[in-house]
């Protein structure tokens, strides 16, 4: 679903946002991607969504080599790739249901589809009863479940989230790690970017450690920092 | 290509922008109004100009002067071949004493005329009538191959008219063009603005996929309305004031002018509407690309 062949990202100030990285990730699968503050994870978010482009390398999604598209491709790789952010990014005018709608108004639905979908896919999300309301109205957790109905409701296979929970407190995290995880269980691929140790900790999903830009680790049900608990034991 | 619903919903994205956006909008549209007001302006002077040159022409045909020390035969061989000439419908012959006599019934003094009877200074003349304003060229071509005829057609005052027809295009072809480059600053910074200020959703919308076309359609939408908006505001305009005043005209001086008439209300508008809603639109297209090209990248 996911494969980057020895993709290296080299900002043109120098910084090294990501480097010779091989990552190969399935339909269906869930994965942290974990590291420190500027290690590169939001590098390879961003170069998933062809915001930005590889210095080198190759990366496929979906069997679309990504980096031959066009600009005039690119909506339609994001189209097939949902994405939800840390602070996310509403709009503020627009209540929870004329957000989600928007993302179904941008693909060209019908109005009965949008009439349709979007009330399911708030259902989904836990948020049918706030659908009126707008997003200042929100709680930090109900304004990340409208953004994650929002990423949802085109049907995309891949989710991305950057950092989802990093604004939320530790109850709110979980909500909106048990709609991820339900997301993931109706066969969505999901990538998620974070800090959390508890979280990763507890889900016991792909660990995908990236340290200064390199891959460093790479386990299926794999907790935060497993080899510093490894290590810790023979100090 | 895109679907009715989201070119609908797309068409309330331009009002919505539109309307958080008023101030701007309004100066452009503004702007727009007073390009399209002056060239209106401009438009049915030169028009009325021409058409009531073109009545005069009719009224008082073509003068001819009779050079001096041509015999009374070849005056009368003169008058025939002339009313054989195509196009010709009526030759009056007018000689130096009746040219006098004309002359002077205008001024109460006698002494003029006395002084003058005996070295008349006015030539004779024949005066022509045409059948049409568009022959009278070529009866003039034909009339200059005459030696003995010195052509006058209208000259002096056509060639003033001319001249304050051609001032009047210049001079507000001038006010003209800065107008529309002032138009296309202002819509410029309008969608500018907006841009600015959907900048969050504009970015939104990337990311979940929207195409170029979806972005930017919206912008359009708002140009185009400003441009319609200052084209219909300024034809309203053009059609009142058009008609109050070719009715005031036509009450209070056409008595003066000798049954001249303006051009008809209906005729000017027809011309008109067509130019505006061109030009008005035109400015809030290329106004919206020009501010899409430099603020939006998409
Ligand atoms: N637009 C950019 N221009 C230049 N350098 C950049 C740019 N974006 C990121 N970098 C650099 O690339 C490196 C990786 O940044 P990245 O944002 O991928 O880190 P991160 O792992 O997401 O960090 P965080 O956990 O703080 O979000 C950093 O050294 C950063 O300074
Ligand atoms: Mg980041």
């Amino acid at each position: 679903m996911i494969d980057l062949h020895n993709v290296s990202k080299t900002y043109s100030n120098g910084a090294i946002g990501l480097n010779s990285t091989n990552i190969r990730i399935e339909k269906g699968e869930f994965v942290f991607i974990t590291g420190n503050s500027g290690s590169g994870k939001s590098t390879l978010l961003k170069l998933l969504l062809k915001e930005i482009e590889p210095s080198h390398g190759k990366i496929v999604i979906n069997n679309k080599d990504v980096t031959k598209l066009s600009r005039r491709q690119i909506p339609y790789l994001r189209r097939d790739i949902g994405i939800v952010f840390q602070d996310f990014r509403l709009l503020p005018n627009k209540t929870v249901y004329e957000n989600v709608a928007f993302a179904m108004q941008i693909v060209g639905a019908s109005g009965r589809e949008i009439r349709k979908n979007v009330p399911i896919t708030l259902g989904l999300v836990g948020l049918a009863r706030k659908a009126r309301c707008y997003p200042d109205e929100l709680s930090g957790g109900e304004q990340q479940r409208t953004a994650l109905a929002r990423a949802i409701v085109n049907n995309s296979p891949i989710l991305i989230a950057d950092e989802p929970t990093g604004n939320l407190d530790p109850a709110t995290s979980w909500e909106i790690m048990n709609c991820l995880q339900d997301i993931n269980k109706r066969g969505v691929t999901v990538v998620m970017a974070t800090h959390e140790r508890e979280i990763v900790n507890a889900l016991k999903k792909r660990v995908i450690e990236i340290t200064d830009g390199s891959v460093t680790r790479d386990m299926h049900e794999g907790g935060y920092d497993d080899e510093m608990e490894y290590s810790q034991i023979f100090v | 290509m895109m679907k009715w619903n989201t070119l609908k919903y797309l068409f309330k994205e331009g009002i919505v922008g539109l309307w958080k956006n008023r101030v701007m909008a309004l100066a452009s549209a503004g702007t727009i109004v007073l390009c399209l007001l002056i060239l209106g302006m401009s438009y049915s002077i030169g028009t009325n100009i021409e058409y009531i040159l073109k009545q005069i022409e009719i009224k008082f045909g073509i003068t001819t002067y009779v050079k001096e020390d041509v015999s009374e035969e070849r005056i009368l061989a003169l008058r025939s071949q002339i009313g054989s000439l195509p196009y010709v419908t009526k030759v009056d012959y007018i000689s130096k004493e009746d040219a006098l006599k004309a002359f002077s019934e205008g001024s109460k003094d006698d002494s003029i005329f006395n002084d003058f009877l005996k070295d008349n200074p006015l030539p004779a003349s024949f005066e022509i009538s045409v059948s049409g304003v568009e022959y009278q060229s070529q009866v003039v071509s034909e009339l200059s191959k005459m030696p003995e005829l010195e052509v006058k057609y209208l000259k002096n005052e056509t060639n003033m008219f001319i001249k304050i027809n051609q001032t009047i295009s210049y001079i507000s072809l001038v006010i003209i063009s800065c107008l529309i480059i002032v138009g296309l600053l202002l819509m410029i910074n309008t969608i500018k603005l907006t841009v600015y200020i959907r900048r969050k959703e504009i970015n939104i919308m990337k990311y979940i996929g929207a195409t170029d076309w979806f972005i930017r359609l919206p912008f359009l939408i708002e140009g185009l309305v400003i441009g319609l908006i200052g084209a219909l505001v300024s034809i309203l305009v053009i059609v009142l004031s058009y008609n109050w005043l070719s009715g005031v005209f036509t009450t209070n001086l056409m008595g003066m002018l000798n049954g001249l008439t303006l051009k008809d209300p209906s005729d000017i508008i027809s011309a008109l509407i067509p130019v505006c809603m061109g030009i008005g639109v035109s400015i809030g297209l290329i106004g919206s690309g020009m501010a899409m090209h430099k603020h939006l990248k998409v």
